[in-house]
């Protein structure tokens, strides 16, 4: 059975959930509405991610900082390609295929950081969460709501498509 | 061309920072949220504080509920609608989010009232049925005053609050429900299969909110 009962109790992580909530709820909302395009359902996605966030309250070491600001736009990005997926059963678009950031106005330079920002999604978030924010397999999978070891089978996808994207732009000079 | 872990953990915070920097300011992020949605994070978010002691009591009182619902699921097969609960002690209670582990388990089937005191009459009813999850309120008034609510709610993740109240642990059709009272107002809350049930009353006899609970017809 999985049922289980989390207490978050400890008085630190009530205050910087609600600081959070207060600090980043306007940019999920964007980042969730643009990829669904619909108010409702954007909604719901930052109630979700809001969820998932206090789930793992403890992880995230504070509330308001540069750091945190990417942890939840790349939670909140999960979670409305999730929902996007579960809303439409046979999506036209994949969008996880598809790069979601505004990846026009990246340098040109062909380099790794380039490279890794025109990842697909969950391959990007992956790499992100994993090299930049410095979470474990574990607790990337706990926000992405996947398996430690899926977790670690993506991160290495990753790492062969960023040495495809690499090679490309190498050719291409 | 192998990438390496080292090369990585340098390039991914450039990447991070550009990536947010294409993302608009939080100024520029405002959003009129709706009424629903601003109901559910205030839930969330209440201020007053809760005493240590009664907190703690409310969270046996809900691993109670849990565990009960846990050996209630695992005895019928049919019941495969799997809950995860997850609870946090607020300011002024207890936040909980119930998440279904069986998302084709979440059913919806709008319940019907058997059971209506007499001289109530239906103020307004609303089912709002979506993808995700679904819904169905109905509120009744009396003339003197006196209504009540019932709220059916299905969907893969809820939450809500149990307010500073003592909560009083019954039975209502062969589930374990939590009874809050305060003066005239009531509220009992259960979970019936992918069923998410709230009666709330306001000048309503503990017996009438029971008996309402009760003859709910599936």
């Amino acid at each position: 059975m999985l049922v289980y009962v989390q207490m978050l109790e400890n008085e630190g992580d009530r205050e910087k959930f609600e600081a959070m909530y207060w600090a980043y709820r306007g940019l999920l909302f964007h980042v969730s509405n643009r990829i669904l395009q619909n108010v409702q359902d954007a909604e719901d996605a930052v109630q979700q991610t809001f969820l998932k966030i206090a789930e793992n309250i403890e992880t995230v070491a504070q509330p308001v900082h540069p750091k945190t600001r990417a942890l939840v736009s790349i939670i909140a990005e999960r979670t409305a390609i999730d929902l996007y997926r579960a809303k439409r059963r046979h999506p036209t678009v994949d969008l996880d295929e598809l790069p979601l950031f505004y990846t026009d106005r990246l340098p040109e330079e062909g380099n790794l950081s380039a490279a890794i920002a025109v990842l697909p999604p969950r391959y990007r978030q992956v790499i992100l969460l994993k090299y930049d924010l410095g979470y474990s397999n574990g607790e990337i999978g706990a926000f992405l709501g996947c398996t430690p070891e899926t977790v670690s089978q993506i991160a290495h996808r990753a790492k062969e498509k960023l040495a495809v994207i690499l090679q490309q732009k190498e050719e291409h000079i | 061309m192998t990438i390496s872990d080292e090369q990585l953990f340098e390039a991914a915070p450039l990447a991070s920072n550009w990536l947010l920097g294409t993302l608009p300011l939080q100024a520029e992020c405002s959003h009129a949220f709706s009424a629903q949605f601003e109901r559910k994070m205030q839930l969330l978010l209440a201020k007053q504080r809760r005493s240590p002691k009664k907190s703690g009591w409310i969270r046996v009182a809900l691993i109670a509920l849990l565990s009960t619902l846990t050996v209630t699921m695992s005895v019928s097969a049919l019941r495969e609608e799997l809950f995860r609960m997850v609870s946090s002690v607020l300011e002024n209670g207890l936040q909980y989010y119930i998440r279904a582990e069986n998302r084709d388990a979440l059913y919806f089937r709008q319940v019907v009232l058997g059971y209506v005191p007499d001289g109530f009459e239906m103020e307004w009813e609303e089912l709002d049925r979506r993808d995700l999850w679904s819904s169905y309120n109905v509120r009744y008034t009396h003339g003197d005053g006196r209504t009540f609510c019932v709220s059916q709610r299905v969907e893969e993740r809820y939450s809500g609050i149990f307010g500073d109240l003592e909560q009083e642990a019954v039975i209502v059709q062969g589930e374990d429900a939590y009874l809050q009272e305060d003066g005239n107002w009531s509220c009992l809350f259960w979970i019936h299969g992918p069923n998410i049930m709230t009666v709330i009353g306001d000048g309503m006899t503990r017996t009438e909110i029971l008996k309402i609970a009760e003859q709910i017809q599936w």
